[in-house]
C-alpha cells in the first residue's frame, strides 16, 4: 500500500489514474441508479459492447487512412451514441423485438472492432487494453473530457429528475400526466451511452456493465430515495476504482480486473450483512412476540 | 357542463395480437356518476380504462372523454394502474410519489409550493398525512395502494379511474376505502374496475359489464338472475376466473 501511495507522489500517470477513477465515478453513480432501477444493465451492456466499434473504426482510420482528429474516444462516443439511439427507437417501436436488437448491436459492434483492429499494422496489442481497459494509459486531455461529460449528466440528472423518476417508477402514469415518455426514455439511454465511454477507459468494454451496476445495486441496499442512492453509488464507485487500483498496483495486476472483483466482494459482502441484520431483527421481534 | 358526458365510446373496436378484445362497444357514463366495471379476467376491463387514457387506441370507432380527445382530457384525469405493475421495492418516499400525479407537462425543474399542498391533501384524503417521509418499500400492501389512490387525487381530477383498487387490501383498510370512496363520489366521476361488485354495490349508479361486449345497467336494476345469465355465478362472488370463460367459448 505504501508503494501504491508513493507511487501517486511521484507518477502523473499514477494521479491521473487516480482522478480519473473518481471523475468518472460521478457518473457512473448517477447513471448506474438509473439504469438499475428502471432495469435496463442489458441495453448499458449492448451499448458498452457495440463501443469497441467505433474505437476499432476510428484507430483504423486514423492509422491507415491518416485522419488525425479520429480519436479512438471520439470513435467510441459515435458508436455509442448510435447504439443508444438504435436501441432507443427500437424500444419505442417495437418492444417485442428489444431483445433482437440488443443482441445483435452487442456482436456487430464487437465484430467490427476486432475487423478493423486486425486489418490496423501494429495495432493488434491494444485489443486486450479496449476490452479490459487500462486505467493507467489515461492522459490529462482524457480527465477534461471525464469532467465535461460529468457536468453533462450531473446538469440533466438535477434539472430532470422528477421526470425520470416518474418515467423509472411508472412509465404508464407518466405518460397520462404529460410527461413525454419518449424523450427522457432516449437521454437516459444517451446519458447512458456517455457514461459507458467514460468507464471503457477504465475498465475496458467487457466490464463496463459491471462497474455501472454494481455500485448502484450496493446503495439500493440502503437508500430510501433514488438522490441518495446516487450518492451512496457514488461513493462505493469511488471507493471500488480506488482501492482497486490500490490493490493491483503492488502485485503489478491487471488494475481494470481488480476494480470488478472488488465491487463484486463489496456487494456480495453488503447482501450478506443484509441477510444477517434482517434475520437478527426478525429474531428479535419474534422474542418480544413471545 | 352536466351535460357533457365523462365517457363517450361510439362502435370502439379493439384487437391484441389478432384477436379482438372489445368489439362494437358503445356506452356512455354521465358526469357525475359512480360507475363500476366488471367482467371475467380476459374480458376487457384494463383495456377500456386504457382507451379512456389514450394509451392505446382503437382499431374502428370514437372515444370521447370530457367532451375531448383521451389526450386532451388527460389533465384532468386521475389514474391509478393496477397495483401488481408497481415495483414495490423502488426507492422513493411516500410524498415522492404522490407528487408524481403533479408531473403536468413541463419539461424539467422542481415542485412548487401549490404542488406540496396538493400532494399533502390527497394524503390527508387517504388518512397517510403521517406517512410522507416514509420509504414506499417499507409499507404494507394496503398503504402502498392508498398511496397510489393518493398520486392519482393529487392532481384534482374530474374523472377517477381506480383499477382493482381493492385488489391488496386487507379487511381493515377495505373499510377505510370504502369510506375514502364514499367521500369522492360527491366530487367528481369515478370508474373503478372491481372484481368484487358486492364491495361497492350499494353507491354504484352504474354496473358496465365487459365481456368483449359492454352491457350497462343501472345498479338498481342488477338482479342475481342477470349476473346469472352474464356469468353463470352469483354477483358476491364475482370472480370470474379463466376456467368459466373457457368453458363458455367451447
Amino acid at each position: 500500500m505504501s508503494e501504491f501511495l508513493e507511487a501517486v507522489f511521484t507518477h502523473a500517470f499514477m494521479r491521473n489514474a487516480l482522478l480519473a477513477g473518481v471523475l468518472a465515478s460521478v457518473a457512473c453513480g448517477i447513471v448506474g441508479t438509473y439504469v438499475v432501477v428502471r432495469r435496463i444493465s442489458y441495453i448499458a451492456g449492448g451499448i458498452a459492447h457495440s463501443v469497441l466499434g467505433g474505437i476499432g473504426a476510428a484507430v483504423y482510420l486514423e492509422r491507415v487512412h491518416g485522419i488525425v482528429w479520429l480519436d479512438p474516444t471520439v470513435g467510441a462516443l459515435i458508436a455509442a451514441l448510435l447504439s443508444a439511439v438504435v436501441i432507443g427507437v427500437v424500444s419505442l417501436r417495437a418492444r417485442e423485438r428489444i431483445d433482437t436488437a440488443i443482441g445483435a448491436v452487442w456482436a456487430i459492434g464487437m465484430a467490427s472492432g476486432i475487423l478493423f483492429l486486425s486489418k490496423t499494422p501494429g495495432y493488434g496489442e491494444d485489443l486486450m487494453s479496449y476490452l479490459f481497459g487500462n486505467i493507467l494509459m489515461v492522459r490529462t486531455s482524457d480527465l477534461w473530457l471525464i469532467a465535461l461529460l460529468d457536468a453533462v449528466i450531473l446538469a440533466s440528472a438535477l434539472l430532470f429528475y422528477n421526470q425520470f423518476l416518474a418515467v423509472c417508477f411508472d412509465e404508464e402514469y407518466a405518460r397520462v400526466r404529460g410527461v413525454d415518455v419518449r424523450f427522457y426514455h432516449l437521454l437516459l439511454l444517451l446519458l447512458t451511452a456517455l457514461t459507458v465511454v467514460l468507464l471503457v477507459s477504465i475498465v475496458g468494454v467487457v466490464m463496463v456493465i459491471a462497474l455501472l451496476t454494481i455500485p448502484a445495486a450496493v446503495a439500493g441496499h440502503f437508500a430510501g430515495r433514488v438522490s441518495q442512492m446516487m450518492v451512496v453509488a457514488v461513493l462505493v464507485s469511488i471507493l471500488v476504482t480506488t482501492g482497486g487500483l490500490a490493490l493491483s498496483y503492488g502485485p503489478n495486476l491487471p488494475a481494470g480486473a481488480t476494480i470488478i472483483l472488488l465491487s463484486g466482494v463489496v456487494y456480495l459482502g453488503t447482501v450478506v450483512a443484509e441477510r444477517i441484520v434482517r434475520g437478527r431483527r426478525r429474531r428479535l421481534s419474534g422474542e418480544a412476540d413471545a | 357542463m352536466e351535460t357533457v358526458p365523462a365517457i363517450a365510446m361510439d362502435g370502439v373496436t379493439f384487437s391484441y395480437d389478432g384477436h379482438a378484445v372489445l368489439e362494437d362497444v358503445r356506452f356512455t357514463i354521465p358526469a357525475g356518476e359512480f360507475v363500476t366495471i366488471v367482467g371475467p379476467n380476459g374480458g376487457g376491463k384494463t383495456t377500456l380504462l386504457l382507451l379512456a387514457l389514450g394509451l392505446i387506441h382503437p382499431a374502428r370507432g370514437t372515444v370521447r372523454v370530457l367532451g375531448t380527445t383521451p389526450e386532451g382530457a388527460r389533465p384532468r384525469i386521475g389514474y391509478m394502474p393496477q397495483y401488481a405493475r408497481i415495483d414495490p421495492t423502488f426507492p422513493a418516499r411516500v410524498v415522492d410519489v404522490v407528487l408524481m400525479g403533479r408531473l403536468g407537462g413541463r419539461r424539467f425543474g422542481a415542485y412548487t409550493p401549490d404542488d406540496r399542498a396538493a400532494a399533502a391533501d390527497a394524503l390527508r384524503q387517504v388518512e397517510l398525512e403521517n406517512h410522507a417521509p416514509r420509504r414506499f418499500a417499507d409499507l404494507s400492501g394496503g398503504e402502498r395502494q392508498r398511496v397510489l389512490i393518493a398520486r392519482a387525487l393529487a392532481s384534482t381530477p374530474a374523472l377517477l379511474l381506480l383499477d382493482e383498487p381493492t385488489s391488496s387490501l386487507d379487511v381493515a383498510m377495505e373499510r377505510e376505502l370504502f369510506d375514502l370512496l364514499g367521500a369522492l363520489r360527491d366530487r367528481m366521476t369515478v370508474v373503478l374496475v372491481s372484481h368484487d361488485l358486492g364491495f361497492v354495490s350499494s353507491f354504484t349508479d352504474t354496473v358496465v359489464c365487459v365481456k368483449r361486449t359492454v352491457a350497462v345497467h343501472a345498479m338498481s336494476e342488477v338482479t342475481g338472475d342477470l349476473i346469472m345469465e352474464m356469468y353463470g355465478r352469483d354477483v358476491r362472488m364475482v370472480r370470474h376466473d379463466h376456467d368459466d370463460h373457457r368453458r363458455e367459448r367451447s
